[in-house]
């Protein structure tokens, strides 16, 4: 039984962040998408879909409203989430990152660090991410074990194929690993893409 | 019921004086009264719905300086698609398209959600976001999930929800405050982006998505409640302890009230003798002590009693173990195609009928409350007592046995006992009859966890409960005495037409019984004579008859004062030296034990309870359902009393 | 009257074992209700949390065998014997 829910996204209406079982779907932008919920994409009700591993995030087109497309966006995607292999998901791990870390850091991390007078910013380049601790946490010497901490564990709690690529005391670089995510999502029963393995 | 209802505090009406209105919505068990009784205090009010038989809760609560609203303590219900009254009024208070013109439709929803319970609770809150309303979460029984090692992330809970969610643990302030802070922005609550979904095989879905997201830990099963159930629900143990507490209950009502009621009894004895020596006009006198003091004086009497048994039943319910006692009743009151919820209310009806009929309310069935309502006057209540008791020393002397037991206590034990078989068949019956069509009600009872009652529901209850009873006894049986004091007292005699008639003016008690022989009710009774001849009353026996119509006590002193007793409140004596008067058995005693056994008979089933016929009209929603038992009652009344005599008269 | 499956689309065992057939301490899954259920008492079930898929252990039996509580995820409810016979289970343990 595939359940989901909606959550509000803070300060933008036109996306909902749809929390999904773990696992079904790899990150990335969507592409293709089976039943109704394709039949949407196609026809350019959304204006852009993304997942990470537990969450599909819709952008409804400009003029739409949730709260008339709300009922049946929920039932397609539910739907849609029965077939998981016929969804086509684009790797696009900067801005999957850069929306996860965006969401975190406007949540109880970001609070923390805001708390103790610090401020946190994220750069995207490309595939990956960028994140830089400012303020009072410039010169605290915890701030690595803060970054390192809470920020990463939090979130690989949401993307496993959480990857580091560089890190600086408060600055700290990451993407997400296009093969790691391949396994994760082989070891839940799918069968392996074809290609390149 | 539209999903898309306009944002923001979407006010669709309120009282007249402009408040907002909060209704207070979740499922039975939820810790909805005890929030609702913790916000609004001892301030709210009670009625009844329009046109239905199911109670109103509302009350005020302030939210800091200037700020006060509406607090409506809706019923609990399992769900918005209704199978009984209560649940079908929580539909229709909170139909925001209008349909329903008959309520008001509050501004925004206080949902209680039992921690433990949060499984089924959620399924709920997801039937009621699609009203479109305001809501808030409040979450209870925080504490028994963390003390069953349950878990809830709730900022994770509240995000997944979107709505805002406020714990409250019954008896911490804190909650509570937070609460008041949140119901005074009410303007700034957040409503979910998505309403959750209606279909059932999504709503499960949707329910363990949240769940998982917010870090659901099941609670443990409550080890304290299972331990106590494996003694309290044990087939042979717990059979005992049933009926031990049913004993209990008894020996409280009856020997722990008896005090009380001596307190009672003198204070209205001290203020009738303060009226015969400050009042000096002889009517007014009369009036002040017999009609007033004597009326309200009998009601109050039983006061205590009705408190007392209250007061039992509500800490019964607090704790838990009442639905345990419907547990075990259940098969029982099955047979009689009742169900053991019943059995509580027609427990209750032991002390009086009336709290008795108000307990059916627990009944989901309809059909069910109304075939128990049926039965509860059959019950002995407790103003048969001082009729039975009367009756039964004019029929047997104090000393009299069968076998190794006390006569007088058999027949009084044989009178109880009748009366219980006797409610339990006619609700039987009545639940037959009226079962004709329409889908059976699948029966369900939920087994809540059992826990110290909370002193603050249980006062509120019974207050509540006391005052509704008080009000409406007392406003009935004082209007009823006083016209049957005007029956019996009027047309007044002149002292010179009393001499004439040979009556010893000085003689008050003979005074007055001249003046009732030939007063209106007097009349009243002689006219009525042919239907109760055939039972061996005369025309007196009538008037008694007649008199309790009011109230079942009042018979005793009317009795009293008709045969000149020099006491009325002990016309033992008296009575036994009245003759009948003429007719074809002129000069027999009146209460031999043909009669006797009639009239004990005639108590045990007619309904002469004013007070009764009204909460019977008021539960019942008309007046036919209190028509259908005052006929119902009069005739078996009847027919058995002629059949008890029959029987009696060839024994003896 | 069809069958009321709710949920799961899984038609129910041709095993056909009900919750009335469950022994004290045996946990059982709830796979869908009987066809003679009238529509009104299915939706209260369901609300009451016996829908497919859902865990119920029985916990007792009133000392006249009937009701009988069952513990249904969180919390505790007793049904009679008519209710219980028409919820179809399969065992779980």
């Amino acid at each position: 039984m595939i359940g989901i829910h909606a959550e509000r996204v803070a300060g933008d209406d036109h996306v909902v962040r749809w929390v999904v079982p773990a696992g079904l779907l790899t990150a990335g932008r969507v592409r293709r998408a089976p039943g109704r919920l394709g039949e949407m994409l196609r026809e350019g009700t959304f204006s852009d879909v993304l997942t990470e591993n537990s969450a599909v995030w819709l952008w409804l087109r400009d003029g739409l409203s949730w709260s008339s497309y709300g009922a049946t966006v929920q039932s397609a995607l539910r739907e849609a989430l029965a077939d998981p292999d016929d969804w086509l998901v684009e790797p696009a791990p900067g801005e999957v990152l850069e929306r996860v870390t965006a969401d975190l850091l406007a949540g109880s991390v970001g609070d923390f660090i805001r708390s103790h007078g610090g401020s946190v910013s994220t750069h995207r380049s490309g595939d990956t991410v960028t994140v830089r601790l400012g303020g009072a946490c410039e010169h605290c010497p915890a701030a690595g074990m803060t970054l390192r901490g809470r920020l990463i564990g939090e979130l690989r709690g949401r993307c496993p194929d959480l990857v580091e690529v560089d890190r600086d005391g408060r600055e700290l670089t990451l993407t997400l690993d296009q093969y790691a995510s391949r396994k994760v999502r082989d070891s839940h029963g799918g069968p392996s893409r074809s290609g390149s393995e | 019921m539209t999903a898309d209802h306009c944002g923001g505090a979407g006010g669709v009406s309120t009282l007249e004086t402009g408040l907002t209105r909060f209704a207070v919505v979740g499922s039975p068990n939820s810790g909805k009264t005890t929030l609702f009784n913790a916000l609004t205090g001892l301030h709210a009010k009670t009625g009844n719905y329009p046109g239905v038989t199911v109670a109103r809760y509302e009350g005020t609560t302030r939210l800091g300086e200037h700020e006060t609203v509406v607090v409506e303590d809706l019923p609990g219900t399992y769900s918005l698609d209704p199978i009984s009254p209560d649940e079908q009024i929580v539909v229709d208070v909170l139909d925001t398209d209008h349909h329903n013109e008959r309520v008001d439709v509050p501004d925004a929803m206080l949902v209680t959600l039992n921690a433990t319970t949060l499984r089924r609770s959620l399924g709920l809150l997801a039937q009621l976001q699609q009203t479109g309303l305001p809501t808030c979460v409040v979450l209870t029984f925080t504490d028994d999930l963390a003390r069953r090692n349950g878990k809830l992330d709730i900022p994770s809970f509240t995000r997944a929800l979107g709505v805002p969610v406020v714990t409250v643990v019954a008896g911490h302030r804190d909650g509570l405050a937070d609460l008041r802070h949140v119901m005074s922005r009410l303007d700034s609550w957040t409503q979910p982006v998505v309403s959750p979904p209606t279909d059932p095989a999504e709503v499960t879905g949707w329910v363990d998505s949240v769940l998982d997201a917010s870090g659901y830990q099941l609670p443990e099963i409550d080890k304290r409640t299972h331990r106590i159930d494996s003694v309290v629900l044990h087939p042979v143990i717990g059979t005992v302890i049933f009926l031990l507490t049913m004993f209990a209950f008894f020996q409280t009502i009856f020997t722990v009230a008896a005090p009380l009621q001596g307190y009672v009894e003198s204070f209205f004895g001290w203020l009738g003798g303060l009226v015969a020596d400050h009042v000096h006009i002889g009517w007014l006198s009369a009036f002040l002590s017999q009609a007033v003091i004597g009326g309200v004086g009998s009601v109050l009497v039983f006061v205590p009693q009705i408190a007392l048994l209250f007061v039992l039943i509500a800490l019964l319910e607090g704790t838990g173990y009442l639905a345990r006692a419907a547990f075990l009743m259940d098969r029982v009151m099955a047979r009689a195609g009742l169900e053991g919820r019943a059995f509580v209310a027609l427990l209750s009806s032991f002390a009086c009928a009336i709290p008795g009929i108000m307990a059916t309310r627990s009944l989901p069935s309809a059909k069910d409350r109304l075939a128990t309502m049926m039965g509860a006057p059959l019950m002995t209540c407790s103003a048969r007592l001082p009729v039975y008791i009367l009756l039964v020393s004019l029929l047997l002397p104090g000393d009299a046995k069968v076998g190794w037991f006390n006569a007088r206590g058999v027949v009084m034990f044989a009178l109880y006992l009748f009366g219980a078989l006797s409610a339990m068949l006619t609700a039987a019956l009545f639940k037959k009859i009226t079962a004709r069509g329409g889908p059976m009600l699948p029966f369900y009872m939920e087994m809540p966890p059992y826990q110290v009652p909370r002193w603050r529901n249980v006062i509120s209850e019974v207050w509540t409960a006391t005052s509704a009873f008080l009000r409406k006894v007392t406003s009935i049986i004082l209007a009823t005495t006083v016209v049957l004091w005007v029956l019996l007292n009027l047309p007044m005699r002149s002292e010179s037409e009393m001499t004439a008639a040979g009556v010893d003016t000085g003689n008050a008690a003979a005074v007055s019984a001249y003046v009732i022989d030939h007063s209106y009710a007097a009349s009243v009774g002689k006219a009525v004579q042919p239907v109760f001849e055939p039972l061996g009353f005369d025309w007196r026996i009538n008037i008694g008859i007649l008199s309790s119509l009011a109230a079942r006590e009042v018979f005793v002193a009317t009795l009293g004062q008709v045969a000149a007793a020099e006491d009325p409140e002990q016309p033992a004596q008296a009575l036994r030296q009245m003759t009948v008067q003429d007719g074809p058995h002129a000069g027999r005693t009146l209460f031999d034990a043909p009669t006797i056994a009639a009239l004990l008979v005639f108590f045990m089933y007619a309904l002469q309870c004013m007070s009764t016929v009204a909460v019977l009209r008021r539960e019942s929603g008309s007046w036919k359902w209190p028509a259908v038992a005052f006929t119902y009652m009069f005739v078996l009344a009847w027919v058995l009393a002629f059949v008890a005599r029959t029987v009696v008269a060839a024994l003896v | 009257m069809r069958s009321r499956v709710l949920a799961t689309g899984h038609e129910p065992a041709s095993g056909g074992l009900t919750l009335a057939d469950i022994q004290r301490g045996q946990r059982a899954r709830v796979i869908g209700y009987d066809e003679n259920v009238e529509p009104s008492a299915a939706r209260r079930l369901f609300d009451l949390g016996l829908f497919p898929g859902v865990e119920v252990t029985m916990v007792r039996r009133a000392p006249l065998r009937d009701p009988v509580i069952f513990r249904v995820g969180d919390y505790e409810i007793a049904l009679r014997g008519v209710q219980s016979r028409s919820i179809h289970v399969e065992v779980v343990s």
